[in-house]
């Protein structure tokens, strides 16, 4: 009964302004999480098929939406929500994930073995495949408006190129960060040596290119080859201001985009260009996934400070102790001149990184980032708004949502 | 063989020379790129784009010249139009020589950190300096900047070509360091990575300068071939001078192939008269006995020689591309043709 629901109010154009909240609200009233959808296994790819048909919709009880004043993106954060499971929300693109891993083994697999083990321990390492999945769903969605039937063979690539990007800089990053663990395993260059990791990464980056030139389409090459050169400016940034007390909000916002951001604003614009969308929906998909990705960068920057080593799959702290000053740290710089020594000190003192930790956390640094990463969260709900209402938009939301749970 | 002008002066020219101020232009806007956007990679820019370290710009020289040799000249009726058409065409290919370089630099940076390379051209590493992740940075950085840069010329086979021949350089890589004892013995496995290594940059970027002229066809595929033998010639010479050195004889080289185990045609073809090499090339060469007693098979056999003659094959099939090409009653266009020649017997008679 209760999936029959869910199933009728995904599919409906509702009378209210705001078909997400709603549904929010029924989850609450009704109980049902979307742990609870999970546990119907493929029932949740019922909501798949659902289609937008205005004649199915009924008006469920908009009670709760008339006394909220607004059915503004902030209410949908002040809703309790169950436990959102990432596996259920890519369900509408399993497929796809499906056919991108196939895919991506077989780009790796078909040169040199040592490289191709080498990948594995990153492929293989438990990534969620967050950015591919983002990819399909935006194009999906933005699939929808054009009359597109089916994904093309650009939109494919193009995840695939993305995750290939990804991996690269992951691979890189951790021989620069001299990491031994990614994900709880070790990272490539802890096993296989400084020179095989170099090497990795050189090859997925020179791959990625290979692909994304014959992908023929302009925009999509600059775009892409913007990101590539975002992750050296933002890799760059961060070690020349290491340590550097004076940082401010506004050069760790971009250095995040450099970093984070800007590959999932690529991904998500790419997508829409490929879809063949206007540019206006274009430009709001690359809001989305700029405002989605610094809302990530911010919370795994929190969850650094707040989380075991064990959750984190690494030390914890590590951002703090290699002097990688962070929104909860500039915040808290703010209010705490101490704190300040303390870094500048670099940590050679016994039990100081502890301090500096306790620090950020009594003067609300953590607070204030929390604030921001729902700021970013909220824009990025709103950015979403060009796009029809169905299963796909929403799931584009509740990775929004995912994402904050992590600090919840 | 080739008649000048006789209103010319007859003078050596040096085909560097003939691109000289805009060899100096490319290298000082590369080295204010990187200085300007990345202050702490400063001294990795110095390192790199310095005058004097540079090599000669081996490959921008190239470029320029063959970029002049393939000029195409818009007919009469459009006499006005003809001139800033021309300079933008002139710009992009001077863009492809700096994308050229800076991948070319990002590779040698990468390359020094995967050698534990100590020194480069004669004096530290950028890694001995600096350590490996200002170097694995700089060439993430480069190659960064090369990626941006082609995407900008617009021209999508243009950006195929050199991302392709980014991968090869990649898997050239991957090859030496990663060679079963098989492979190490076989002249076909050492020339393909001969030509992912060194051939395949130039030859792909003497394509797309024919490409961005408008050039299709045969053109194109002469100049790639010029580039591509001409890499192979100068890759042949280099693994050669590693065991000569400035002198006619052995051992006064670096060796350094030989001590990473590398082993080049030379041996390879020593090894074709003394099968005995192949038990010490397995036994590896981490032993100096070892070393010498390679040595002493190469210098019996004619392993020296035969590569020097097959550099020569190389370098004479790249001038043979060059005198494929159409001809023309440009002089500029001469020169630079004749420059590029020269420069196929410079790549076989160096010393260093």
């Amino acid at each position: 009964m209760a999936s029959l629901t869910m199933v009728d109010l995904v599919g409906c154009a509702s009378t209210s302004s705001n078909a997400s909240l709603d549904r929010y609200l029924w989850r609450k009233t009704l109980h049902s999480s979307v742990s609870q959808r999970a546990h119907g296994v493929r029932r949740s790819g019922k909501l798949v098929t659902c289609r937008l048909d205005s004649a199915r919709c009924r008006s469920i009880s908009t009670k709760s939406a008339d006394t909220l004043p607004n059915g503004t993106p902030e209410m949908l954060l002040n809703v309790k929500r169950g436990q959102i499971s990432l596996g259920t929300v890519f369900d509408v693109v399993a497929d796809d994930l499906l056919i991108l891993n196939q895919n991506l083994k077989s780009i790796v697999g078909a040169e040199n073995p040592v490289l191709m083990s080498a990948a594995e321990q990153i492929f293989g390492a438990g990534g969620k495949r967050m950015r591919p999945a983002l990819v399909f769903l935006v194009s999906r969605a933005t699939a929808q408006m054009s009359g597109l039937k089916e994904l093309t063979t650009n939109h494919r690539r193009l995840a695939e190129i993305i995750e290939m990007i990804h991996t690269a800089s992951l691979i890189h990053d951790d021989v620069l960060d001299e990491s031994d663990l990614r994900r709880g395993k070790e990272t490539v260059h802890q096993l296989y040596g400084t020179r095989v990791a170099v090497l990795a990464g050189d090859f997925m980056f020179a791959q990625s290119s290979w692909y994304l030139a014959n992908l023929e389409n302009l925009e999509v090459i600059k775009l892409i080859s913007q990101v590539i050169k975002d992750f050296a400016s933002g890799e760059i940034k961060q070690a020349s201001s290491l340590f550097d007390c004076d940082v401010k909000l506004e050069e760790y916002l971009i250095k995040s985009y450099y970093k984070t951001a800007s590959l999932v604003a690529a991904s998500t614009k790419g997508s829409a260009i490929f879809s063949g969308v206007d540019s206006s929906v274009a430009e709001s998909m690359f809001e989305y996934g700029k405002n989605l990705g610094l809302s990530f960068q911010v919370v795994d920057d929190i969850l650094d400070f707040t989380q075991s080593a064990e959750q984190l799959g690494k030390p914890a702290g590590s951002d703090l102790a290699k002097g990688n000053l962070t929104a909860p740290v500039i915040f808290a710089l703010e209010k705490e001149p101490k704190l300040r020594d303390i870094i500048e000190s670099e940590f050679v003192e016994e039990g100081s990184l502890q301090d500096a930790i306790d620090l950020v956390q009594r003067c609300g640094g953590i607070q204030r980032a929390q604030e921001l990463a729902k700021e970013k969260a909220v824009a990025a709900i709103q950015n979403l708004e060009c796009l029809p209402r169905g299963s796909f938009r929403s799931a584009l939301e509740e990775i929004v949502l995912y994402n904050l749970e992590r600090i919840e | 063989m080739y008649h000048q002008s006789t209103s010319l002066v007859e003078e050596q020219h040096d085909p560097f020379s003939l691109v000289a101020d805009e060899l100096s232009l490319l290298a000082k806007k590369l080295r204010e790129m990187v200085v300007a956007e990345v202050p702490k990679l400063a001294s990795a820019a110095e390192y790199f784009f310095k005058t004097g370290v540079e090599g000669k710009r081996f490959r921008p020289t190239v470029l320029l010249l063959m970029a002049t040799a393939l000029n195409v000249h818009l007919p009469e009726p459009i006499p006005n139009a003809g001139a800033p058409m021309a300079a933008e065409l002139r710009a992009r290919q001077q863009l492809l020589a700096e994308i050229t370089e800076m991948i070319h630099v990002a590779s040698l940076l990468h390359d020094d950190v995967l050698d534990d390379a100590d020194t480069r051209r004669g004096i530290d590493s950028l890694n001995f300096v600096m350590g490996n992740k200002v170097s694995v940075l700089a060439g993430d950085f480069l190659l960064s900047r090369a990626c941006v840069a082609l995407a900008s010329l617009g021209n999508p086979e243009v950006v195929s070509l050199v991302a392709k021949a980014l991968e090869h350089l990649v898997t050239g890589e991957t090859m030496q360091i990663t060679t079963t004892t098989e492979q190490r013995c076989s002249m076909e496995y050492y020339m393909q990575k001969t030509y992912y290594k060194t051939a395949s940059l130039i030859s792909s970027s003497c394509k797309a300068v024919a490409l961005l002229a408008g050039q299709t066809g045969e053109v194109a595929t002469l100049a790639f071939e010029y580039g591509r033998n001409l890499g192979m010639a100068f890759q042949l010479i280099d693994d050669v001078l590693d065991f000569t050195g400035t002198s006619a004889s052995l051992g006064k080289g670096s060796l350094s192939d030989i001590h990473h185990g590398i082993v080049t045609a030379p041996i390879l073809f020593a090894m074709e008269e003394f099968p005995q090499l192949r038990a010490i090339i397995d036994q590896g060469f981490k032993d100096p006995k070892n070393v010498n007693l390679a040595l002493e098979y190469l210098g019996k056999s004619r392993g020296i020689q035969r590569t020097r003659e097959l550099a020569a094959q190389h370098a004479s099939l790249a001038a043979e591309a060059i005198d494929s090409l159409p001809e023309t009653i440009d002089e500029d266009m001469q020169r630079s043709k004749r420059a590029l020649i020269d420069i196929t017997q410079r790549v076989i008679t160096r010393n260093k």
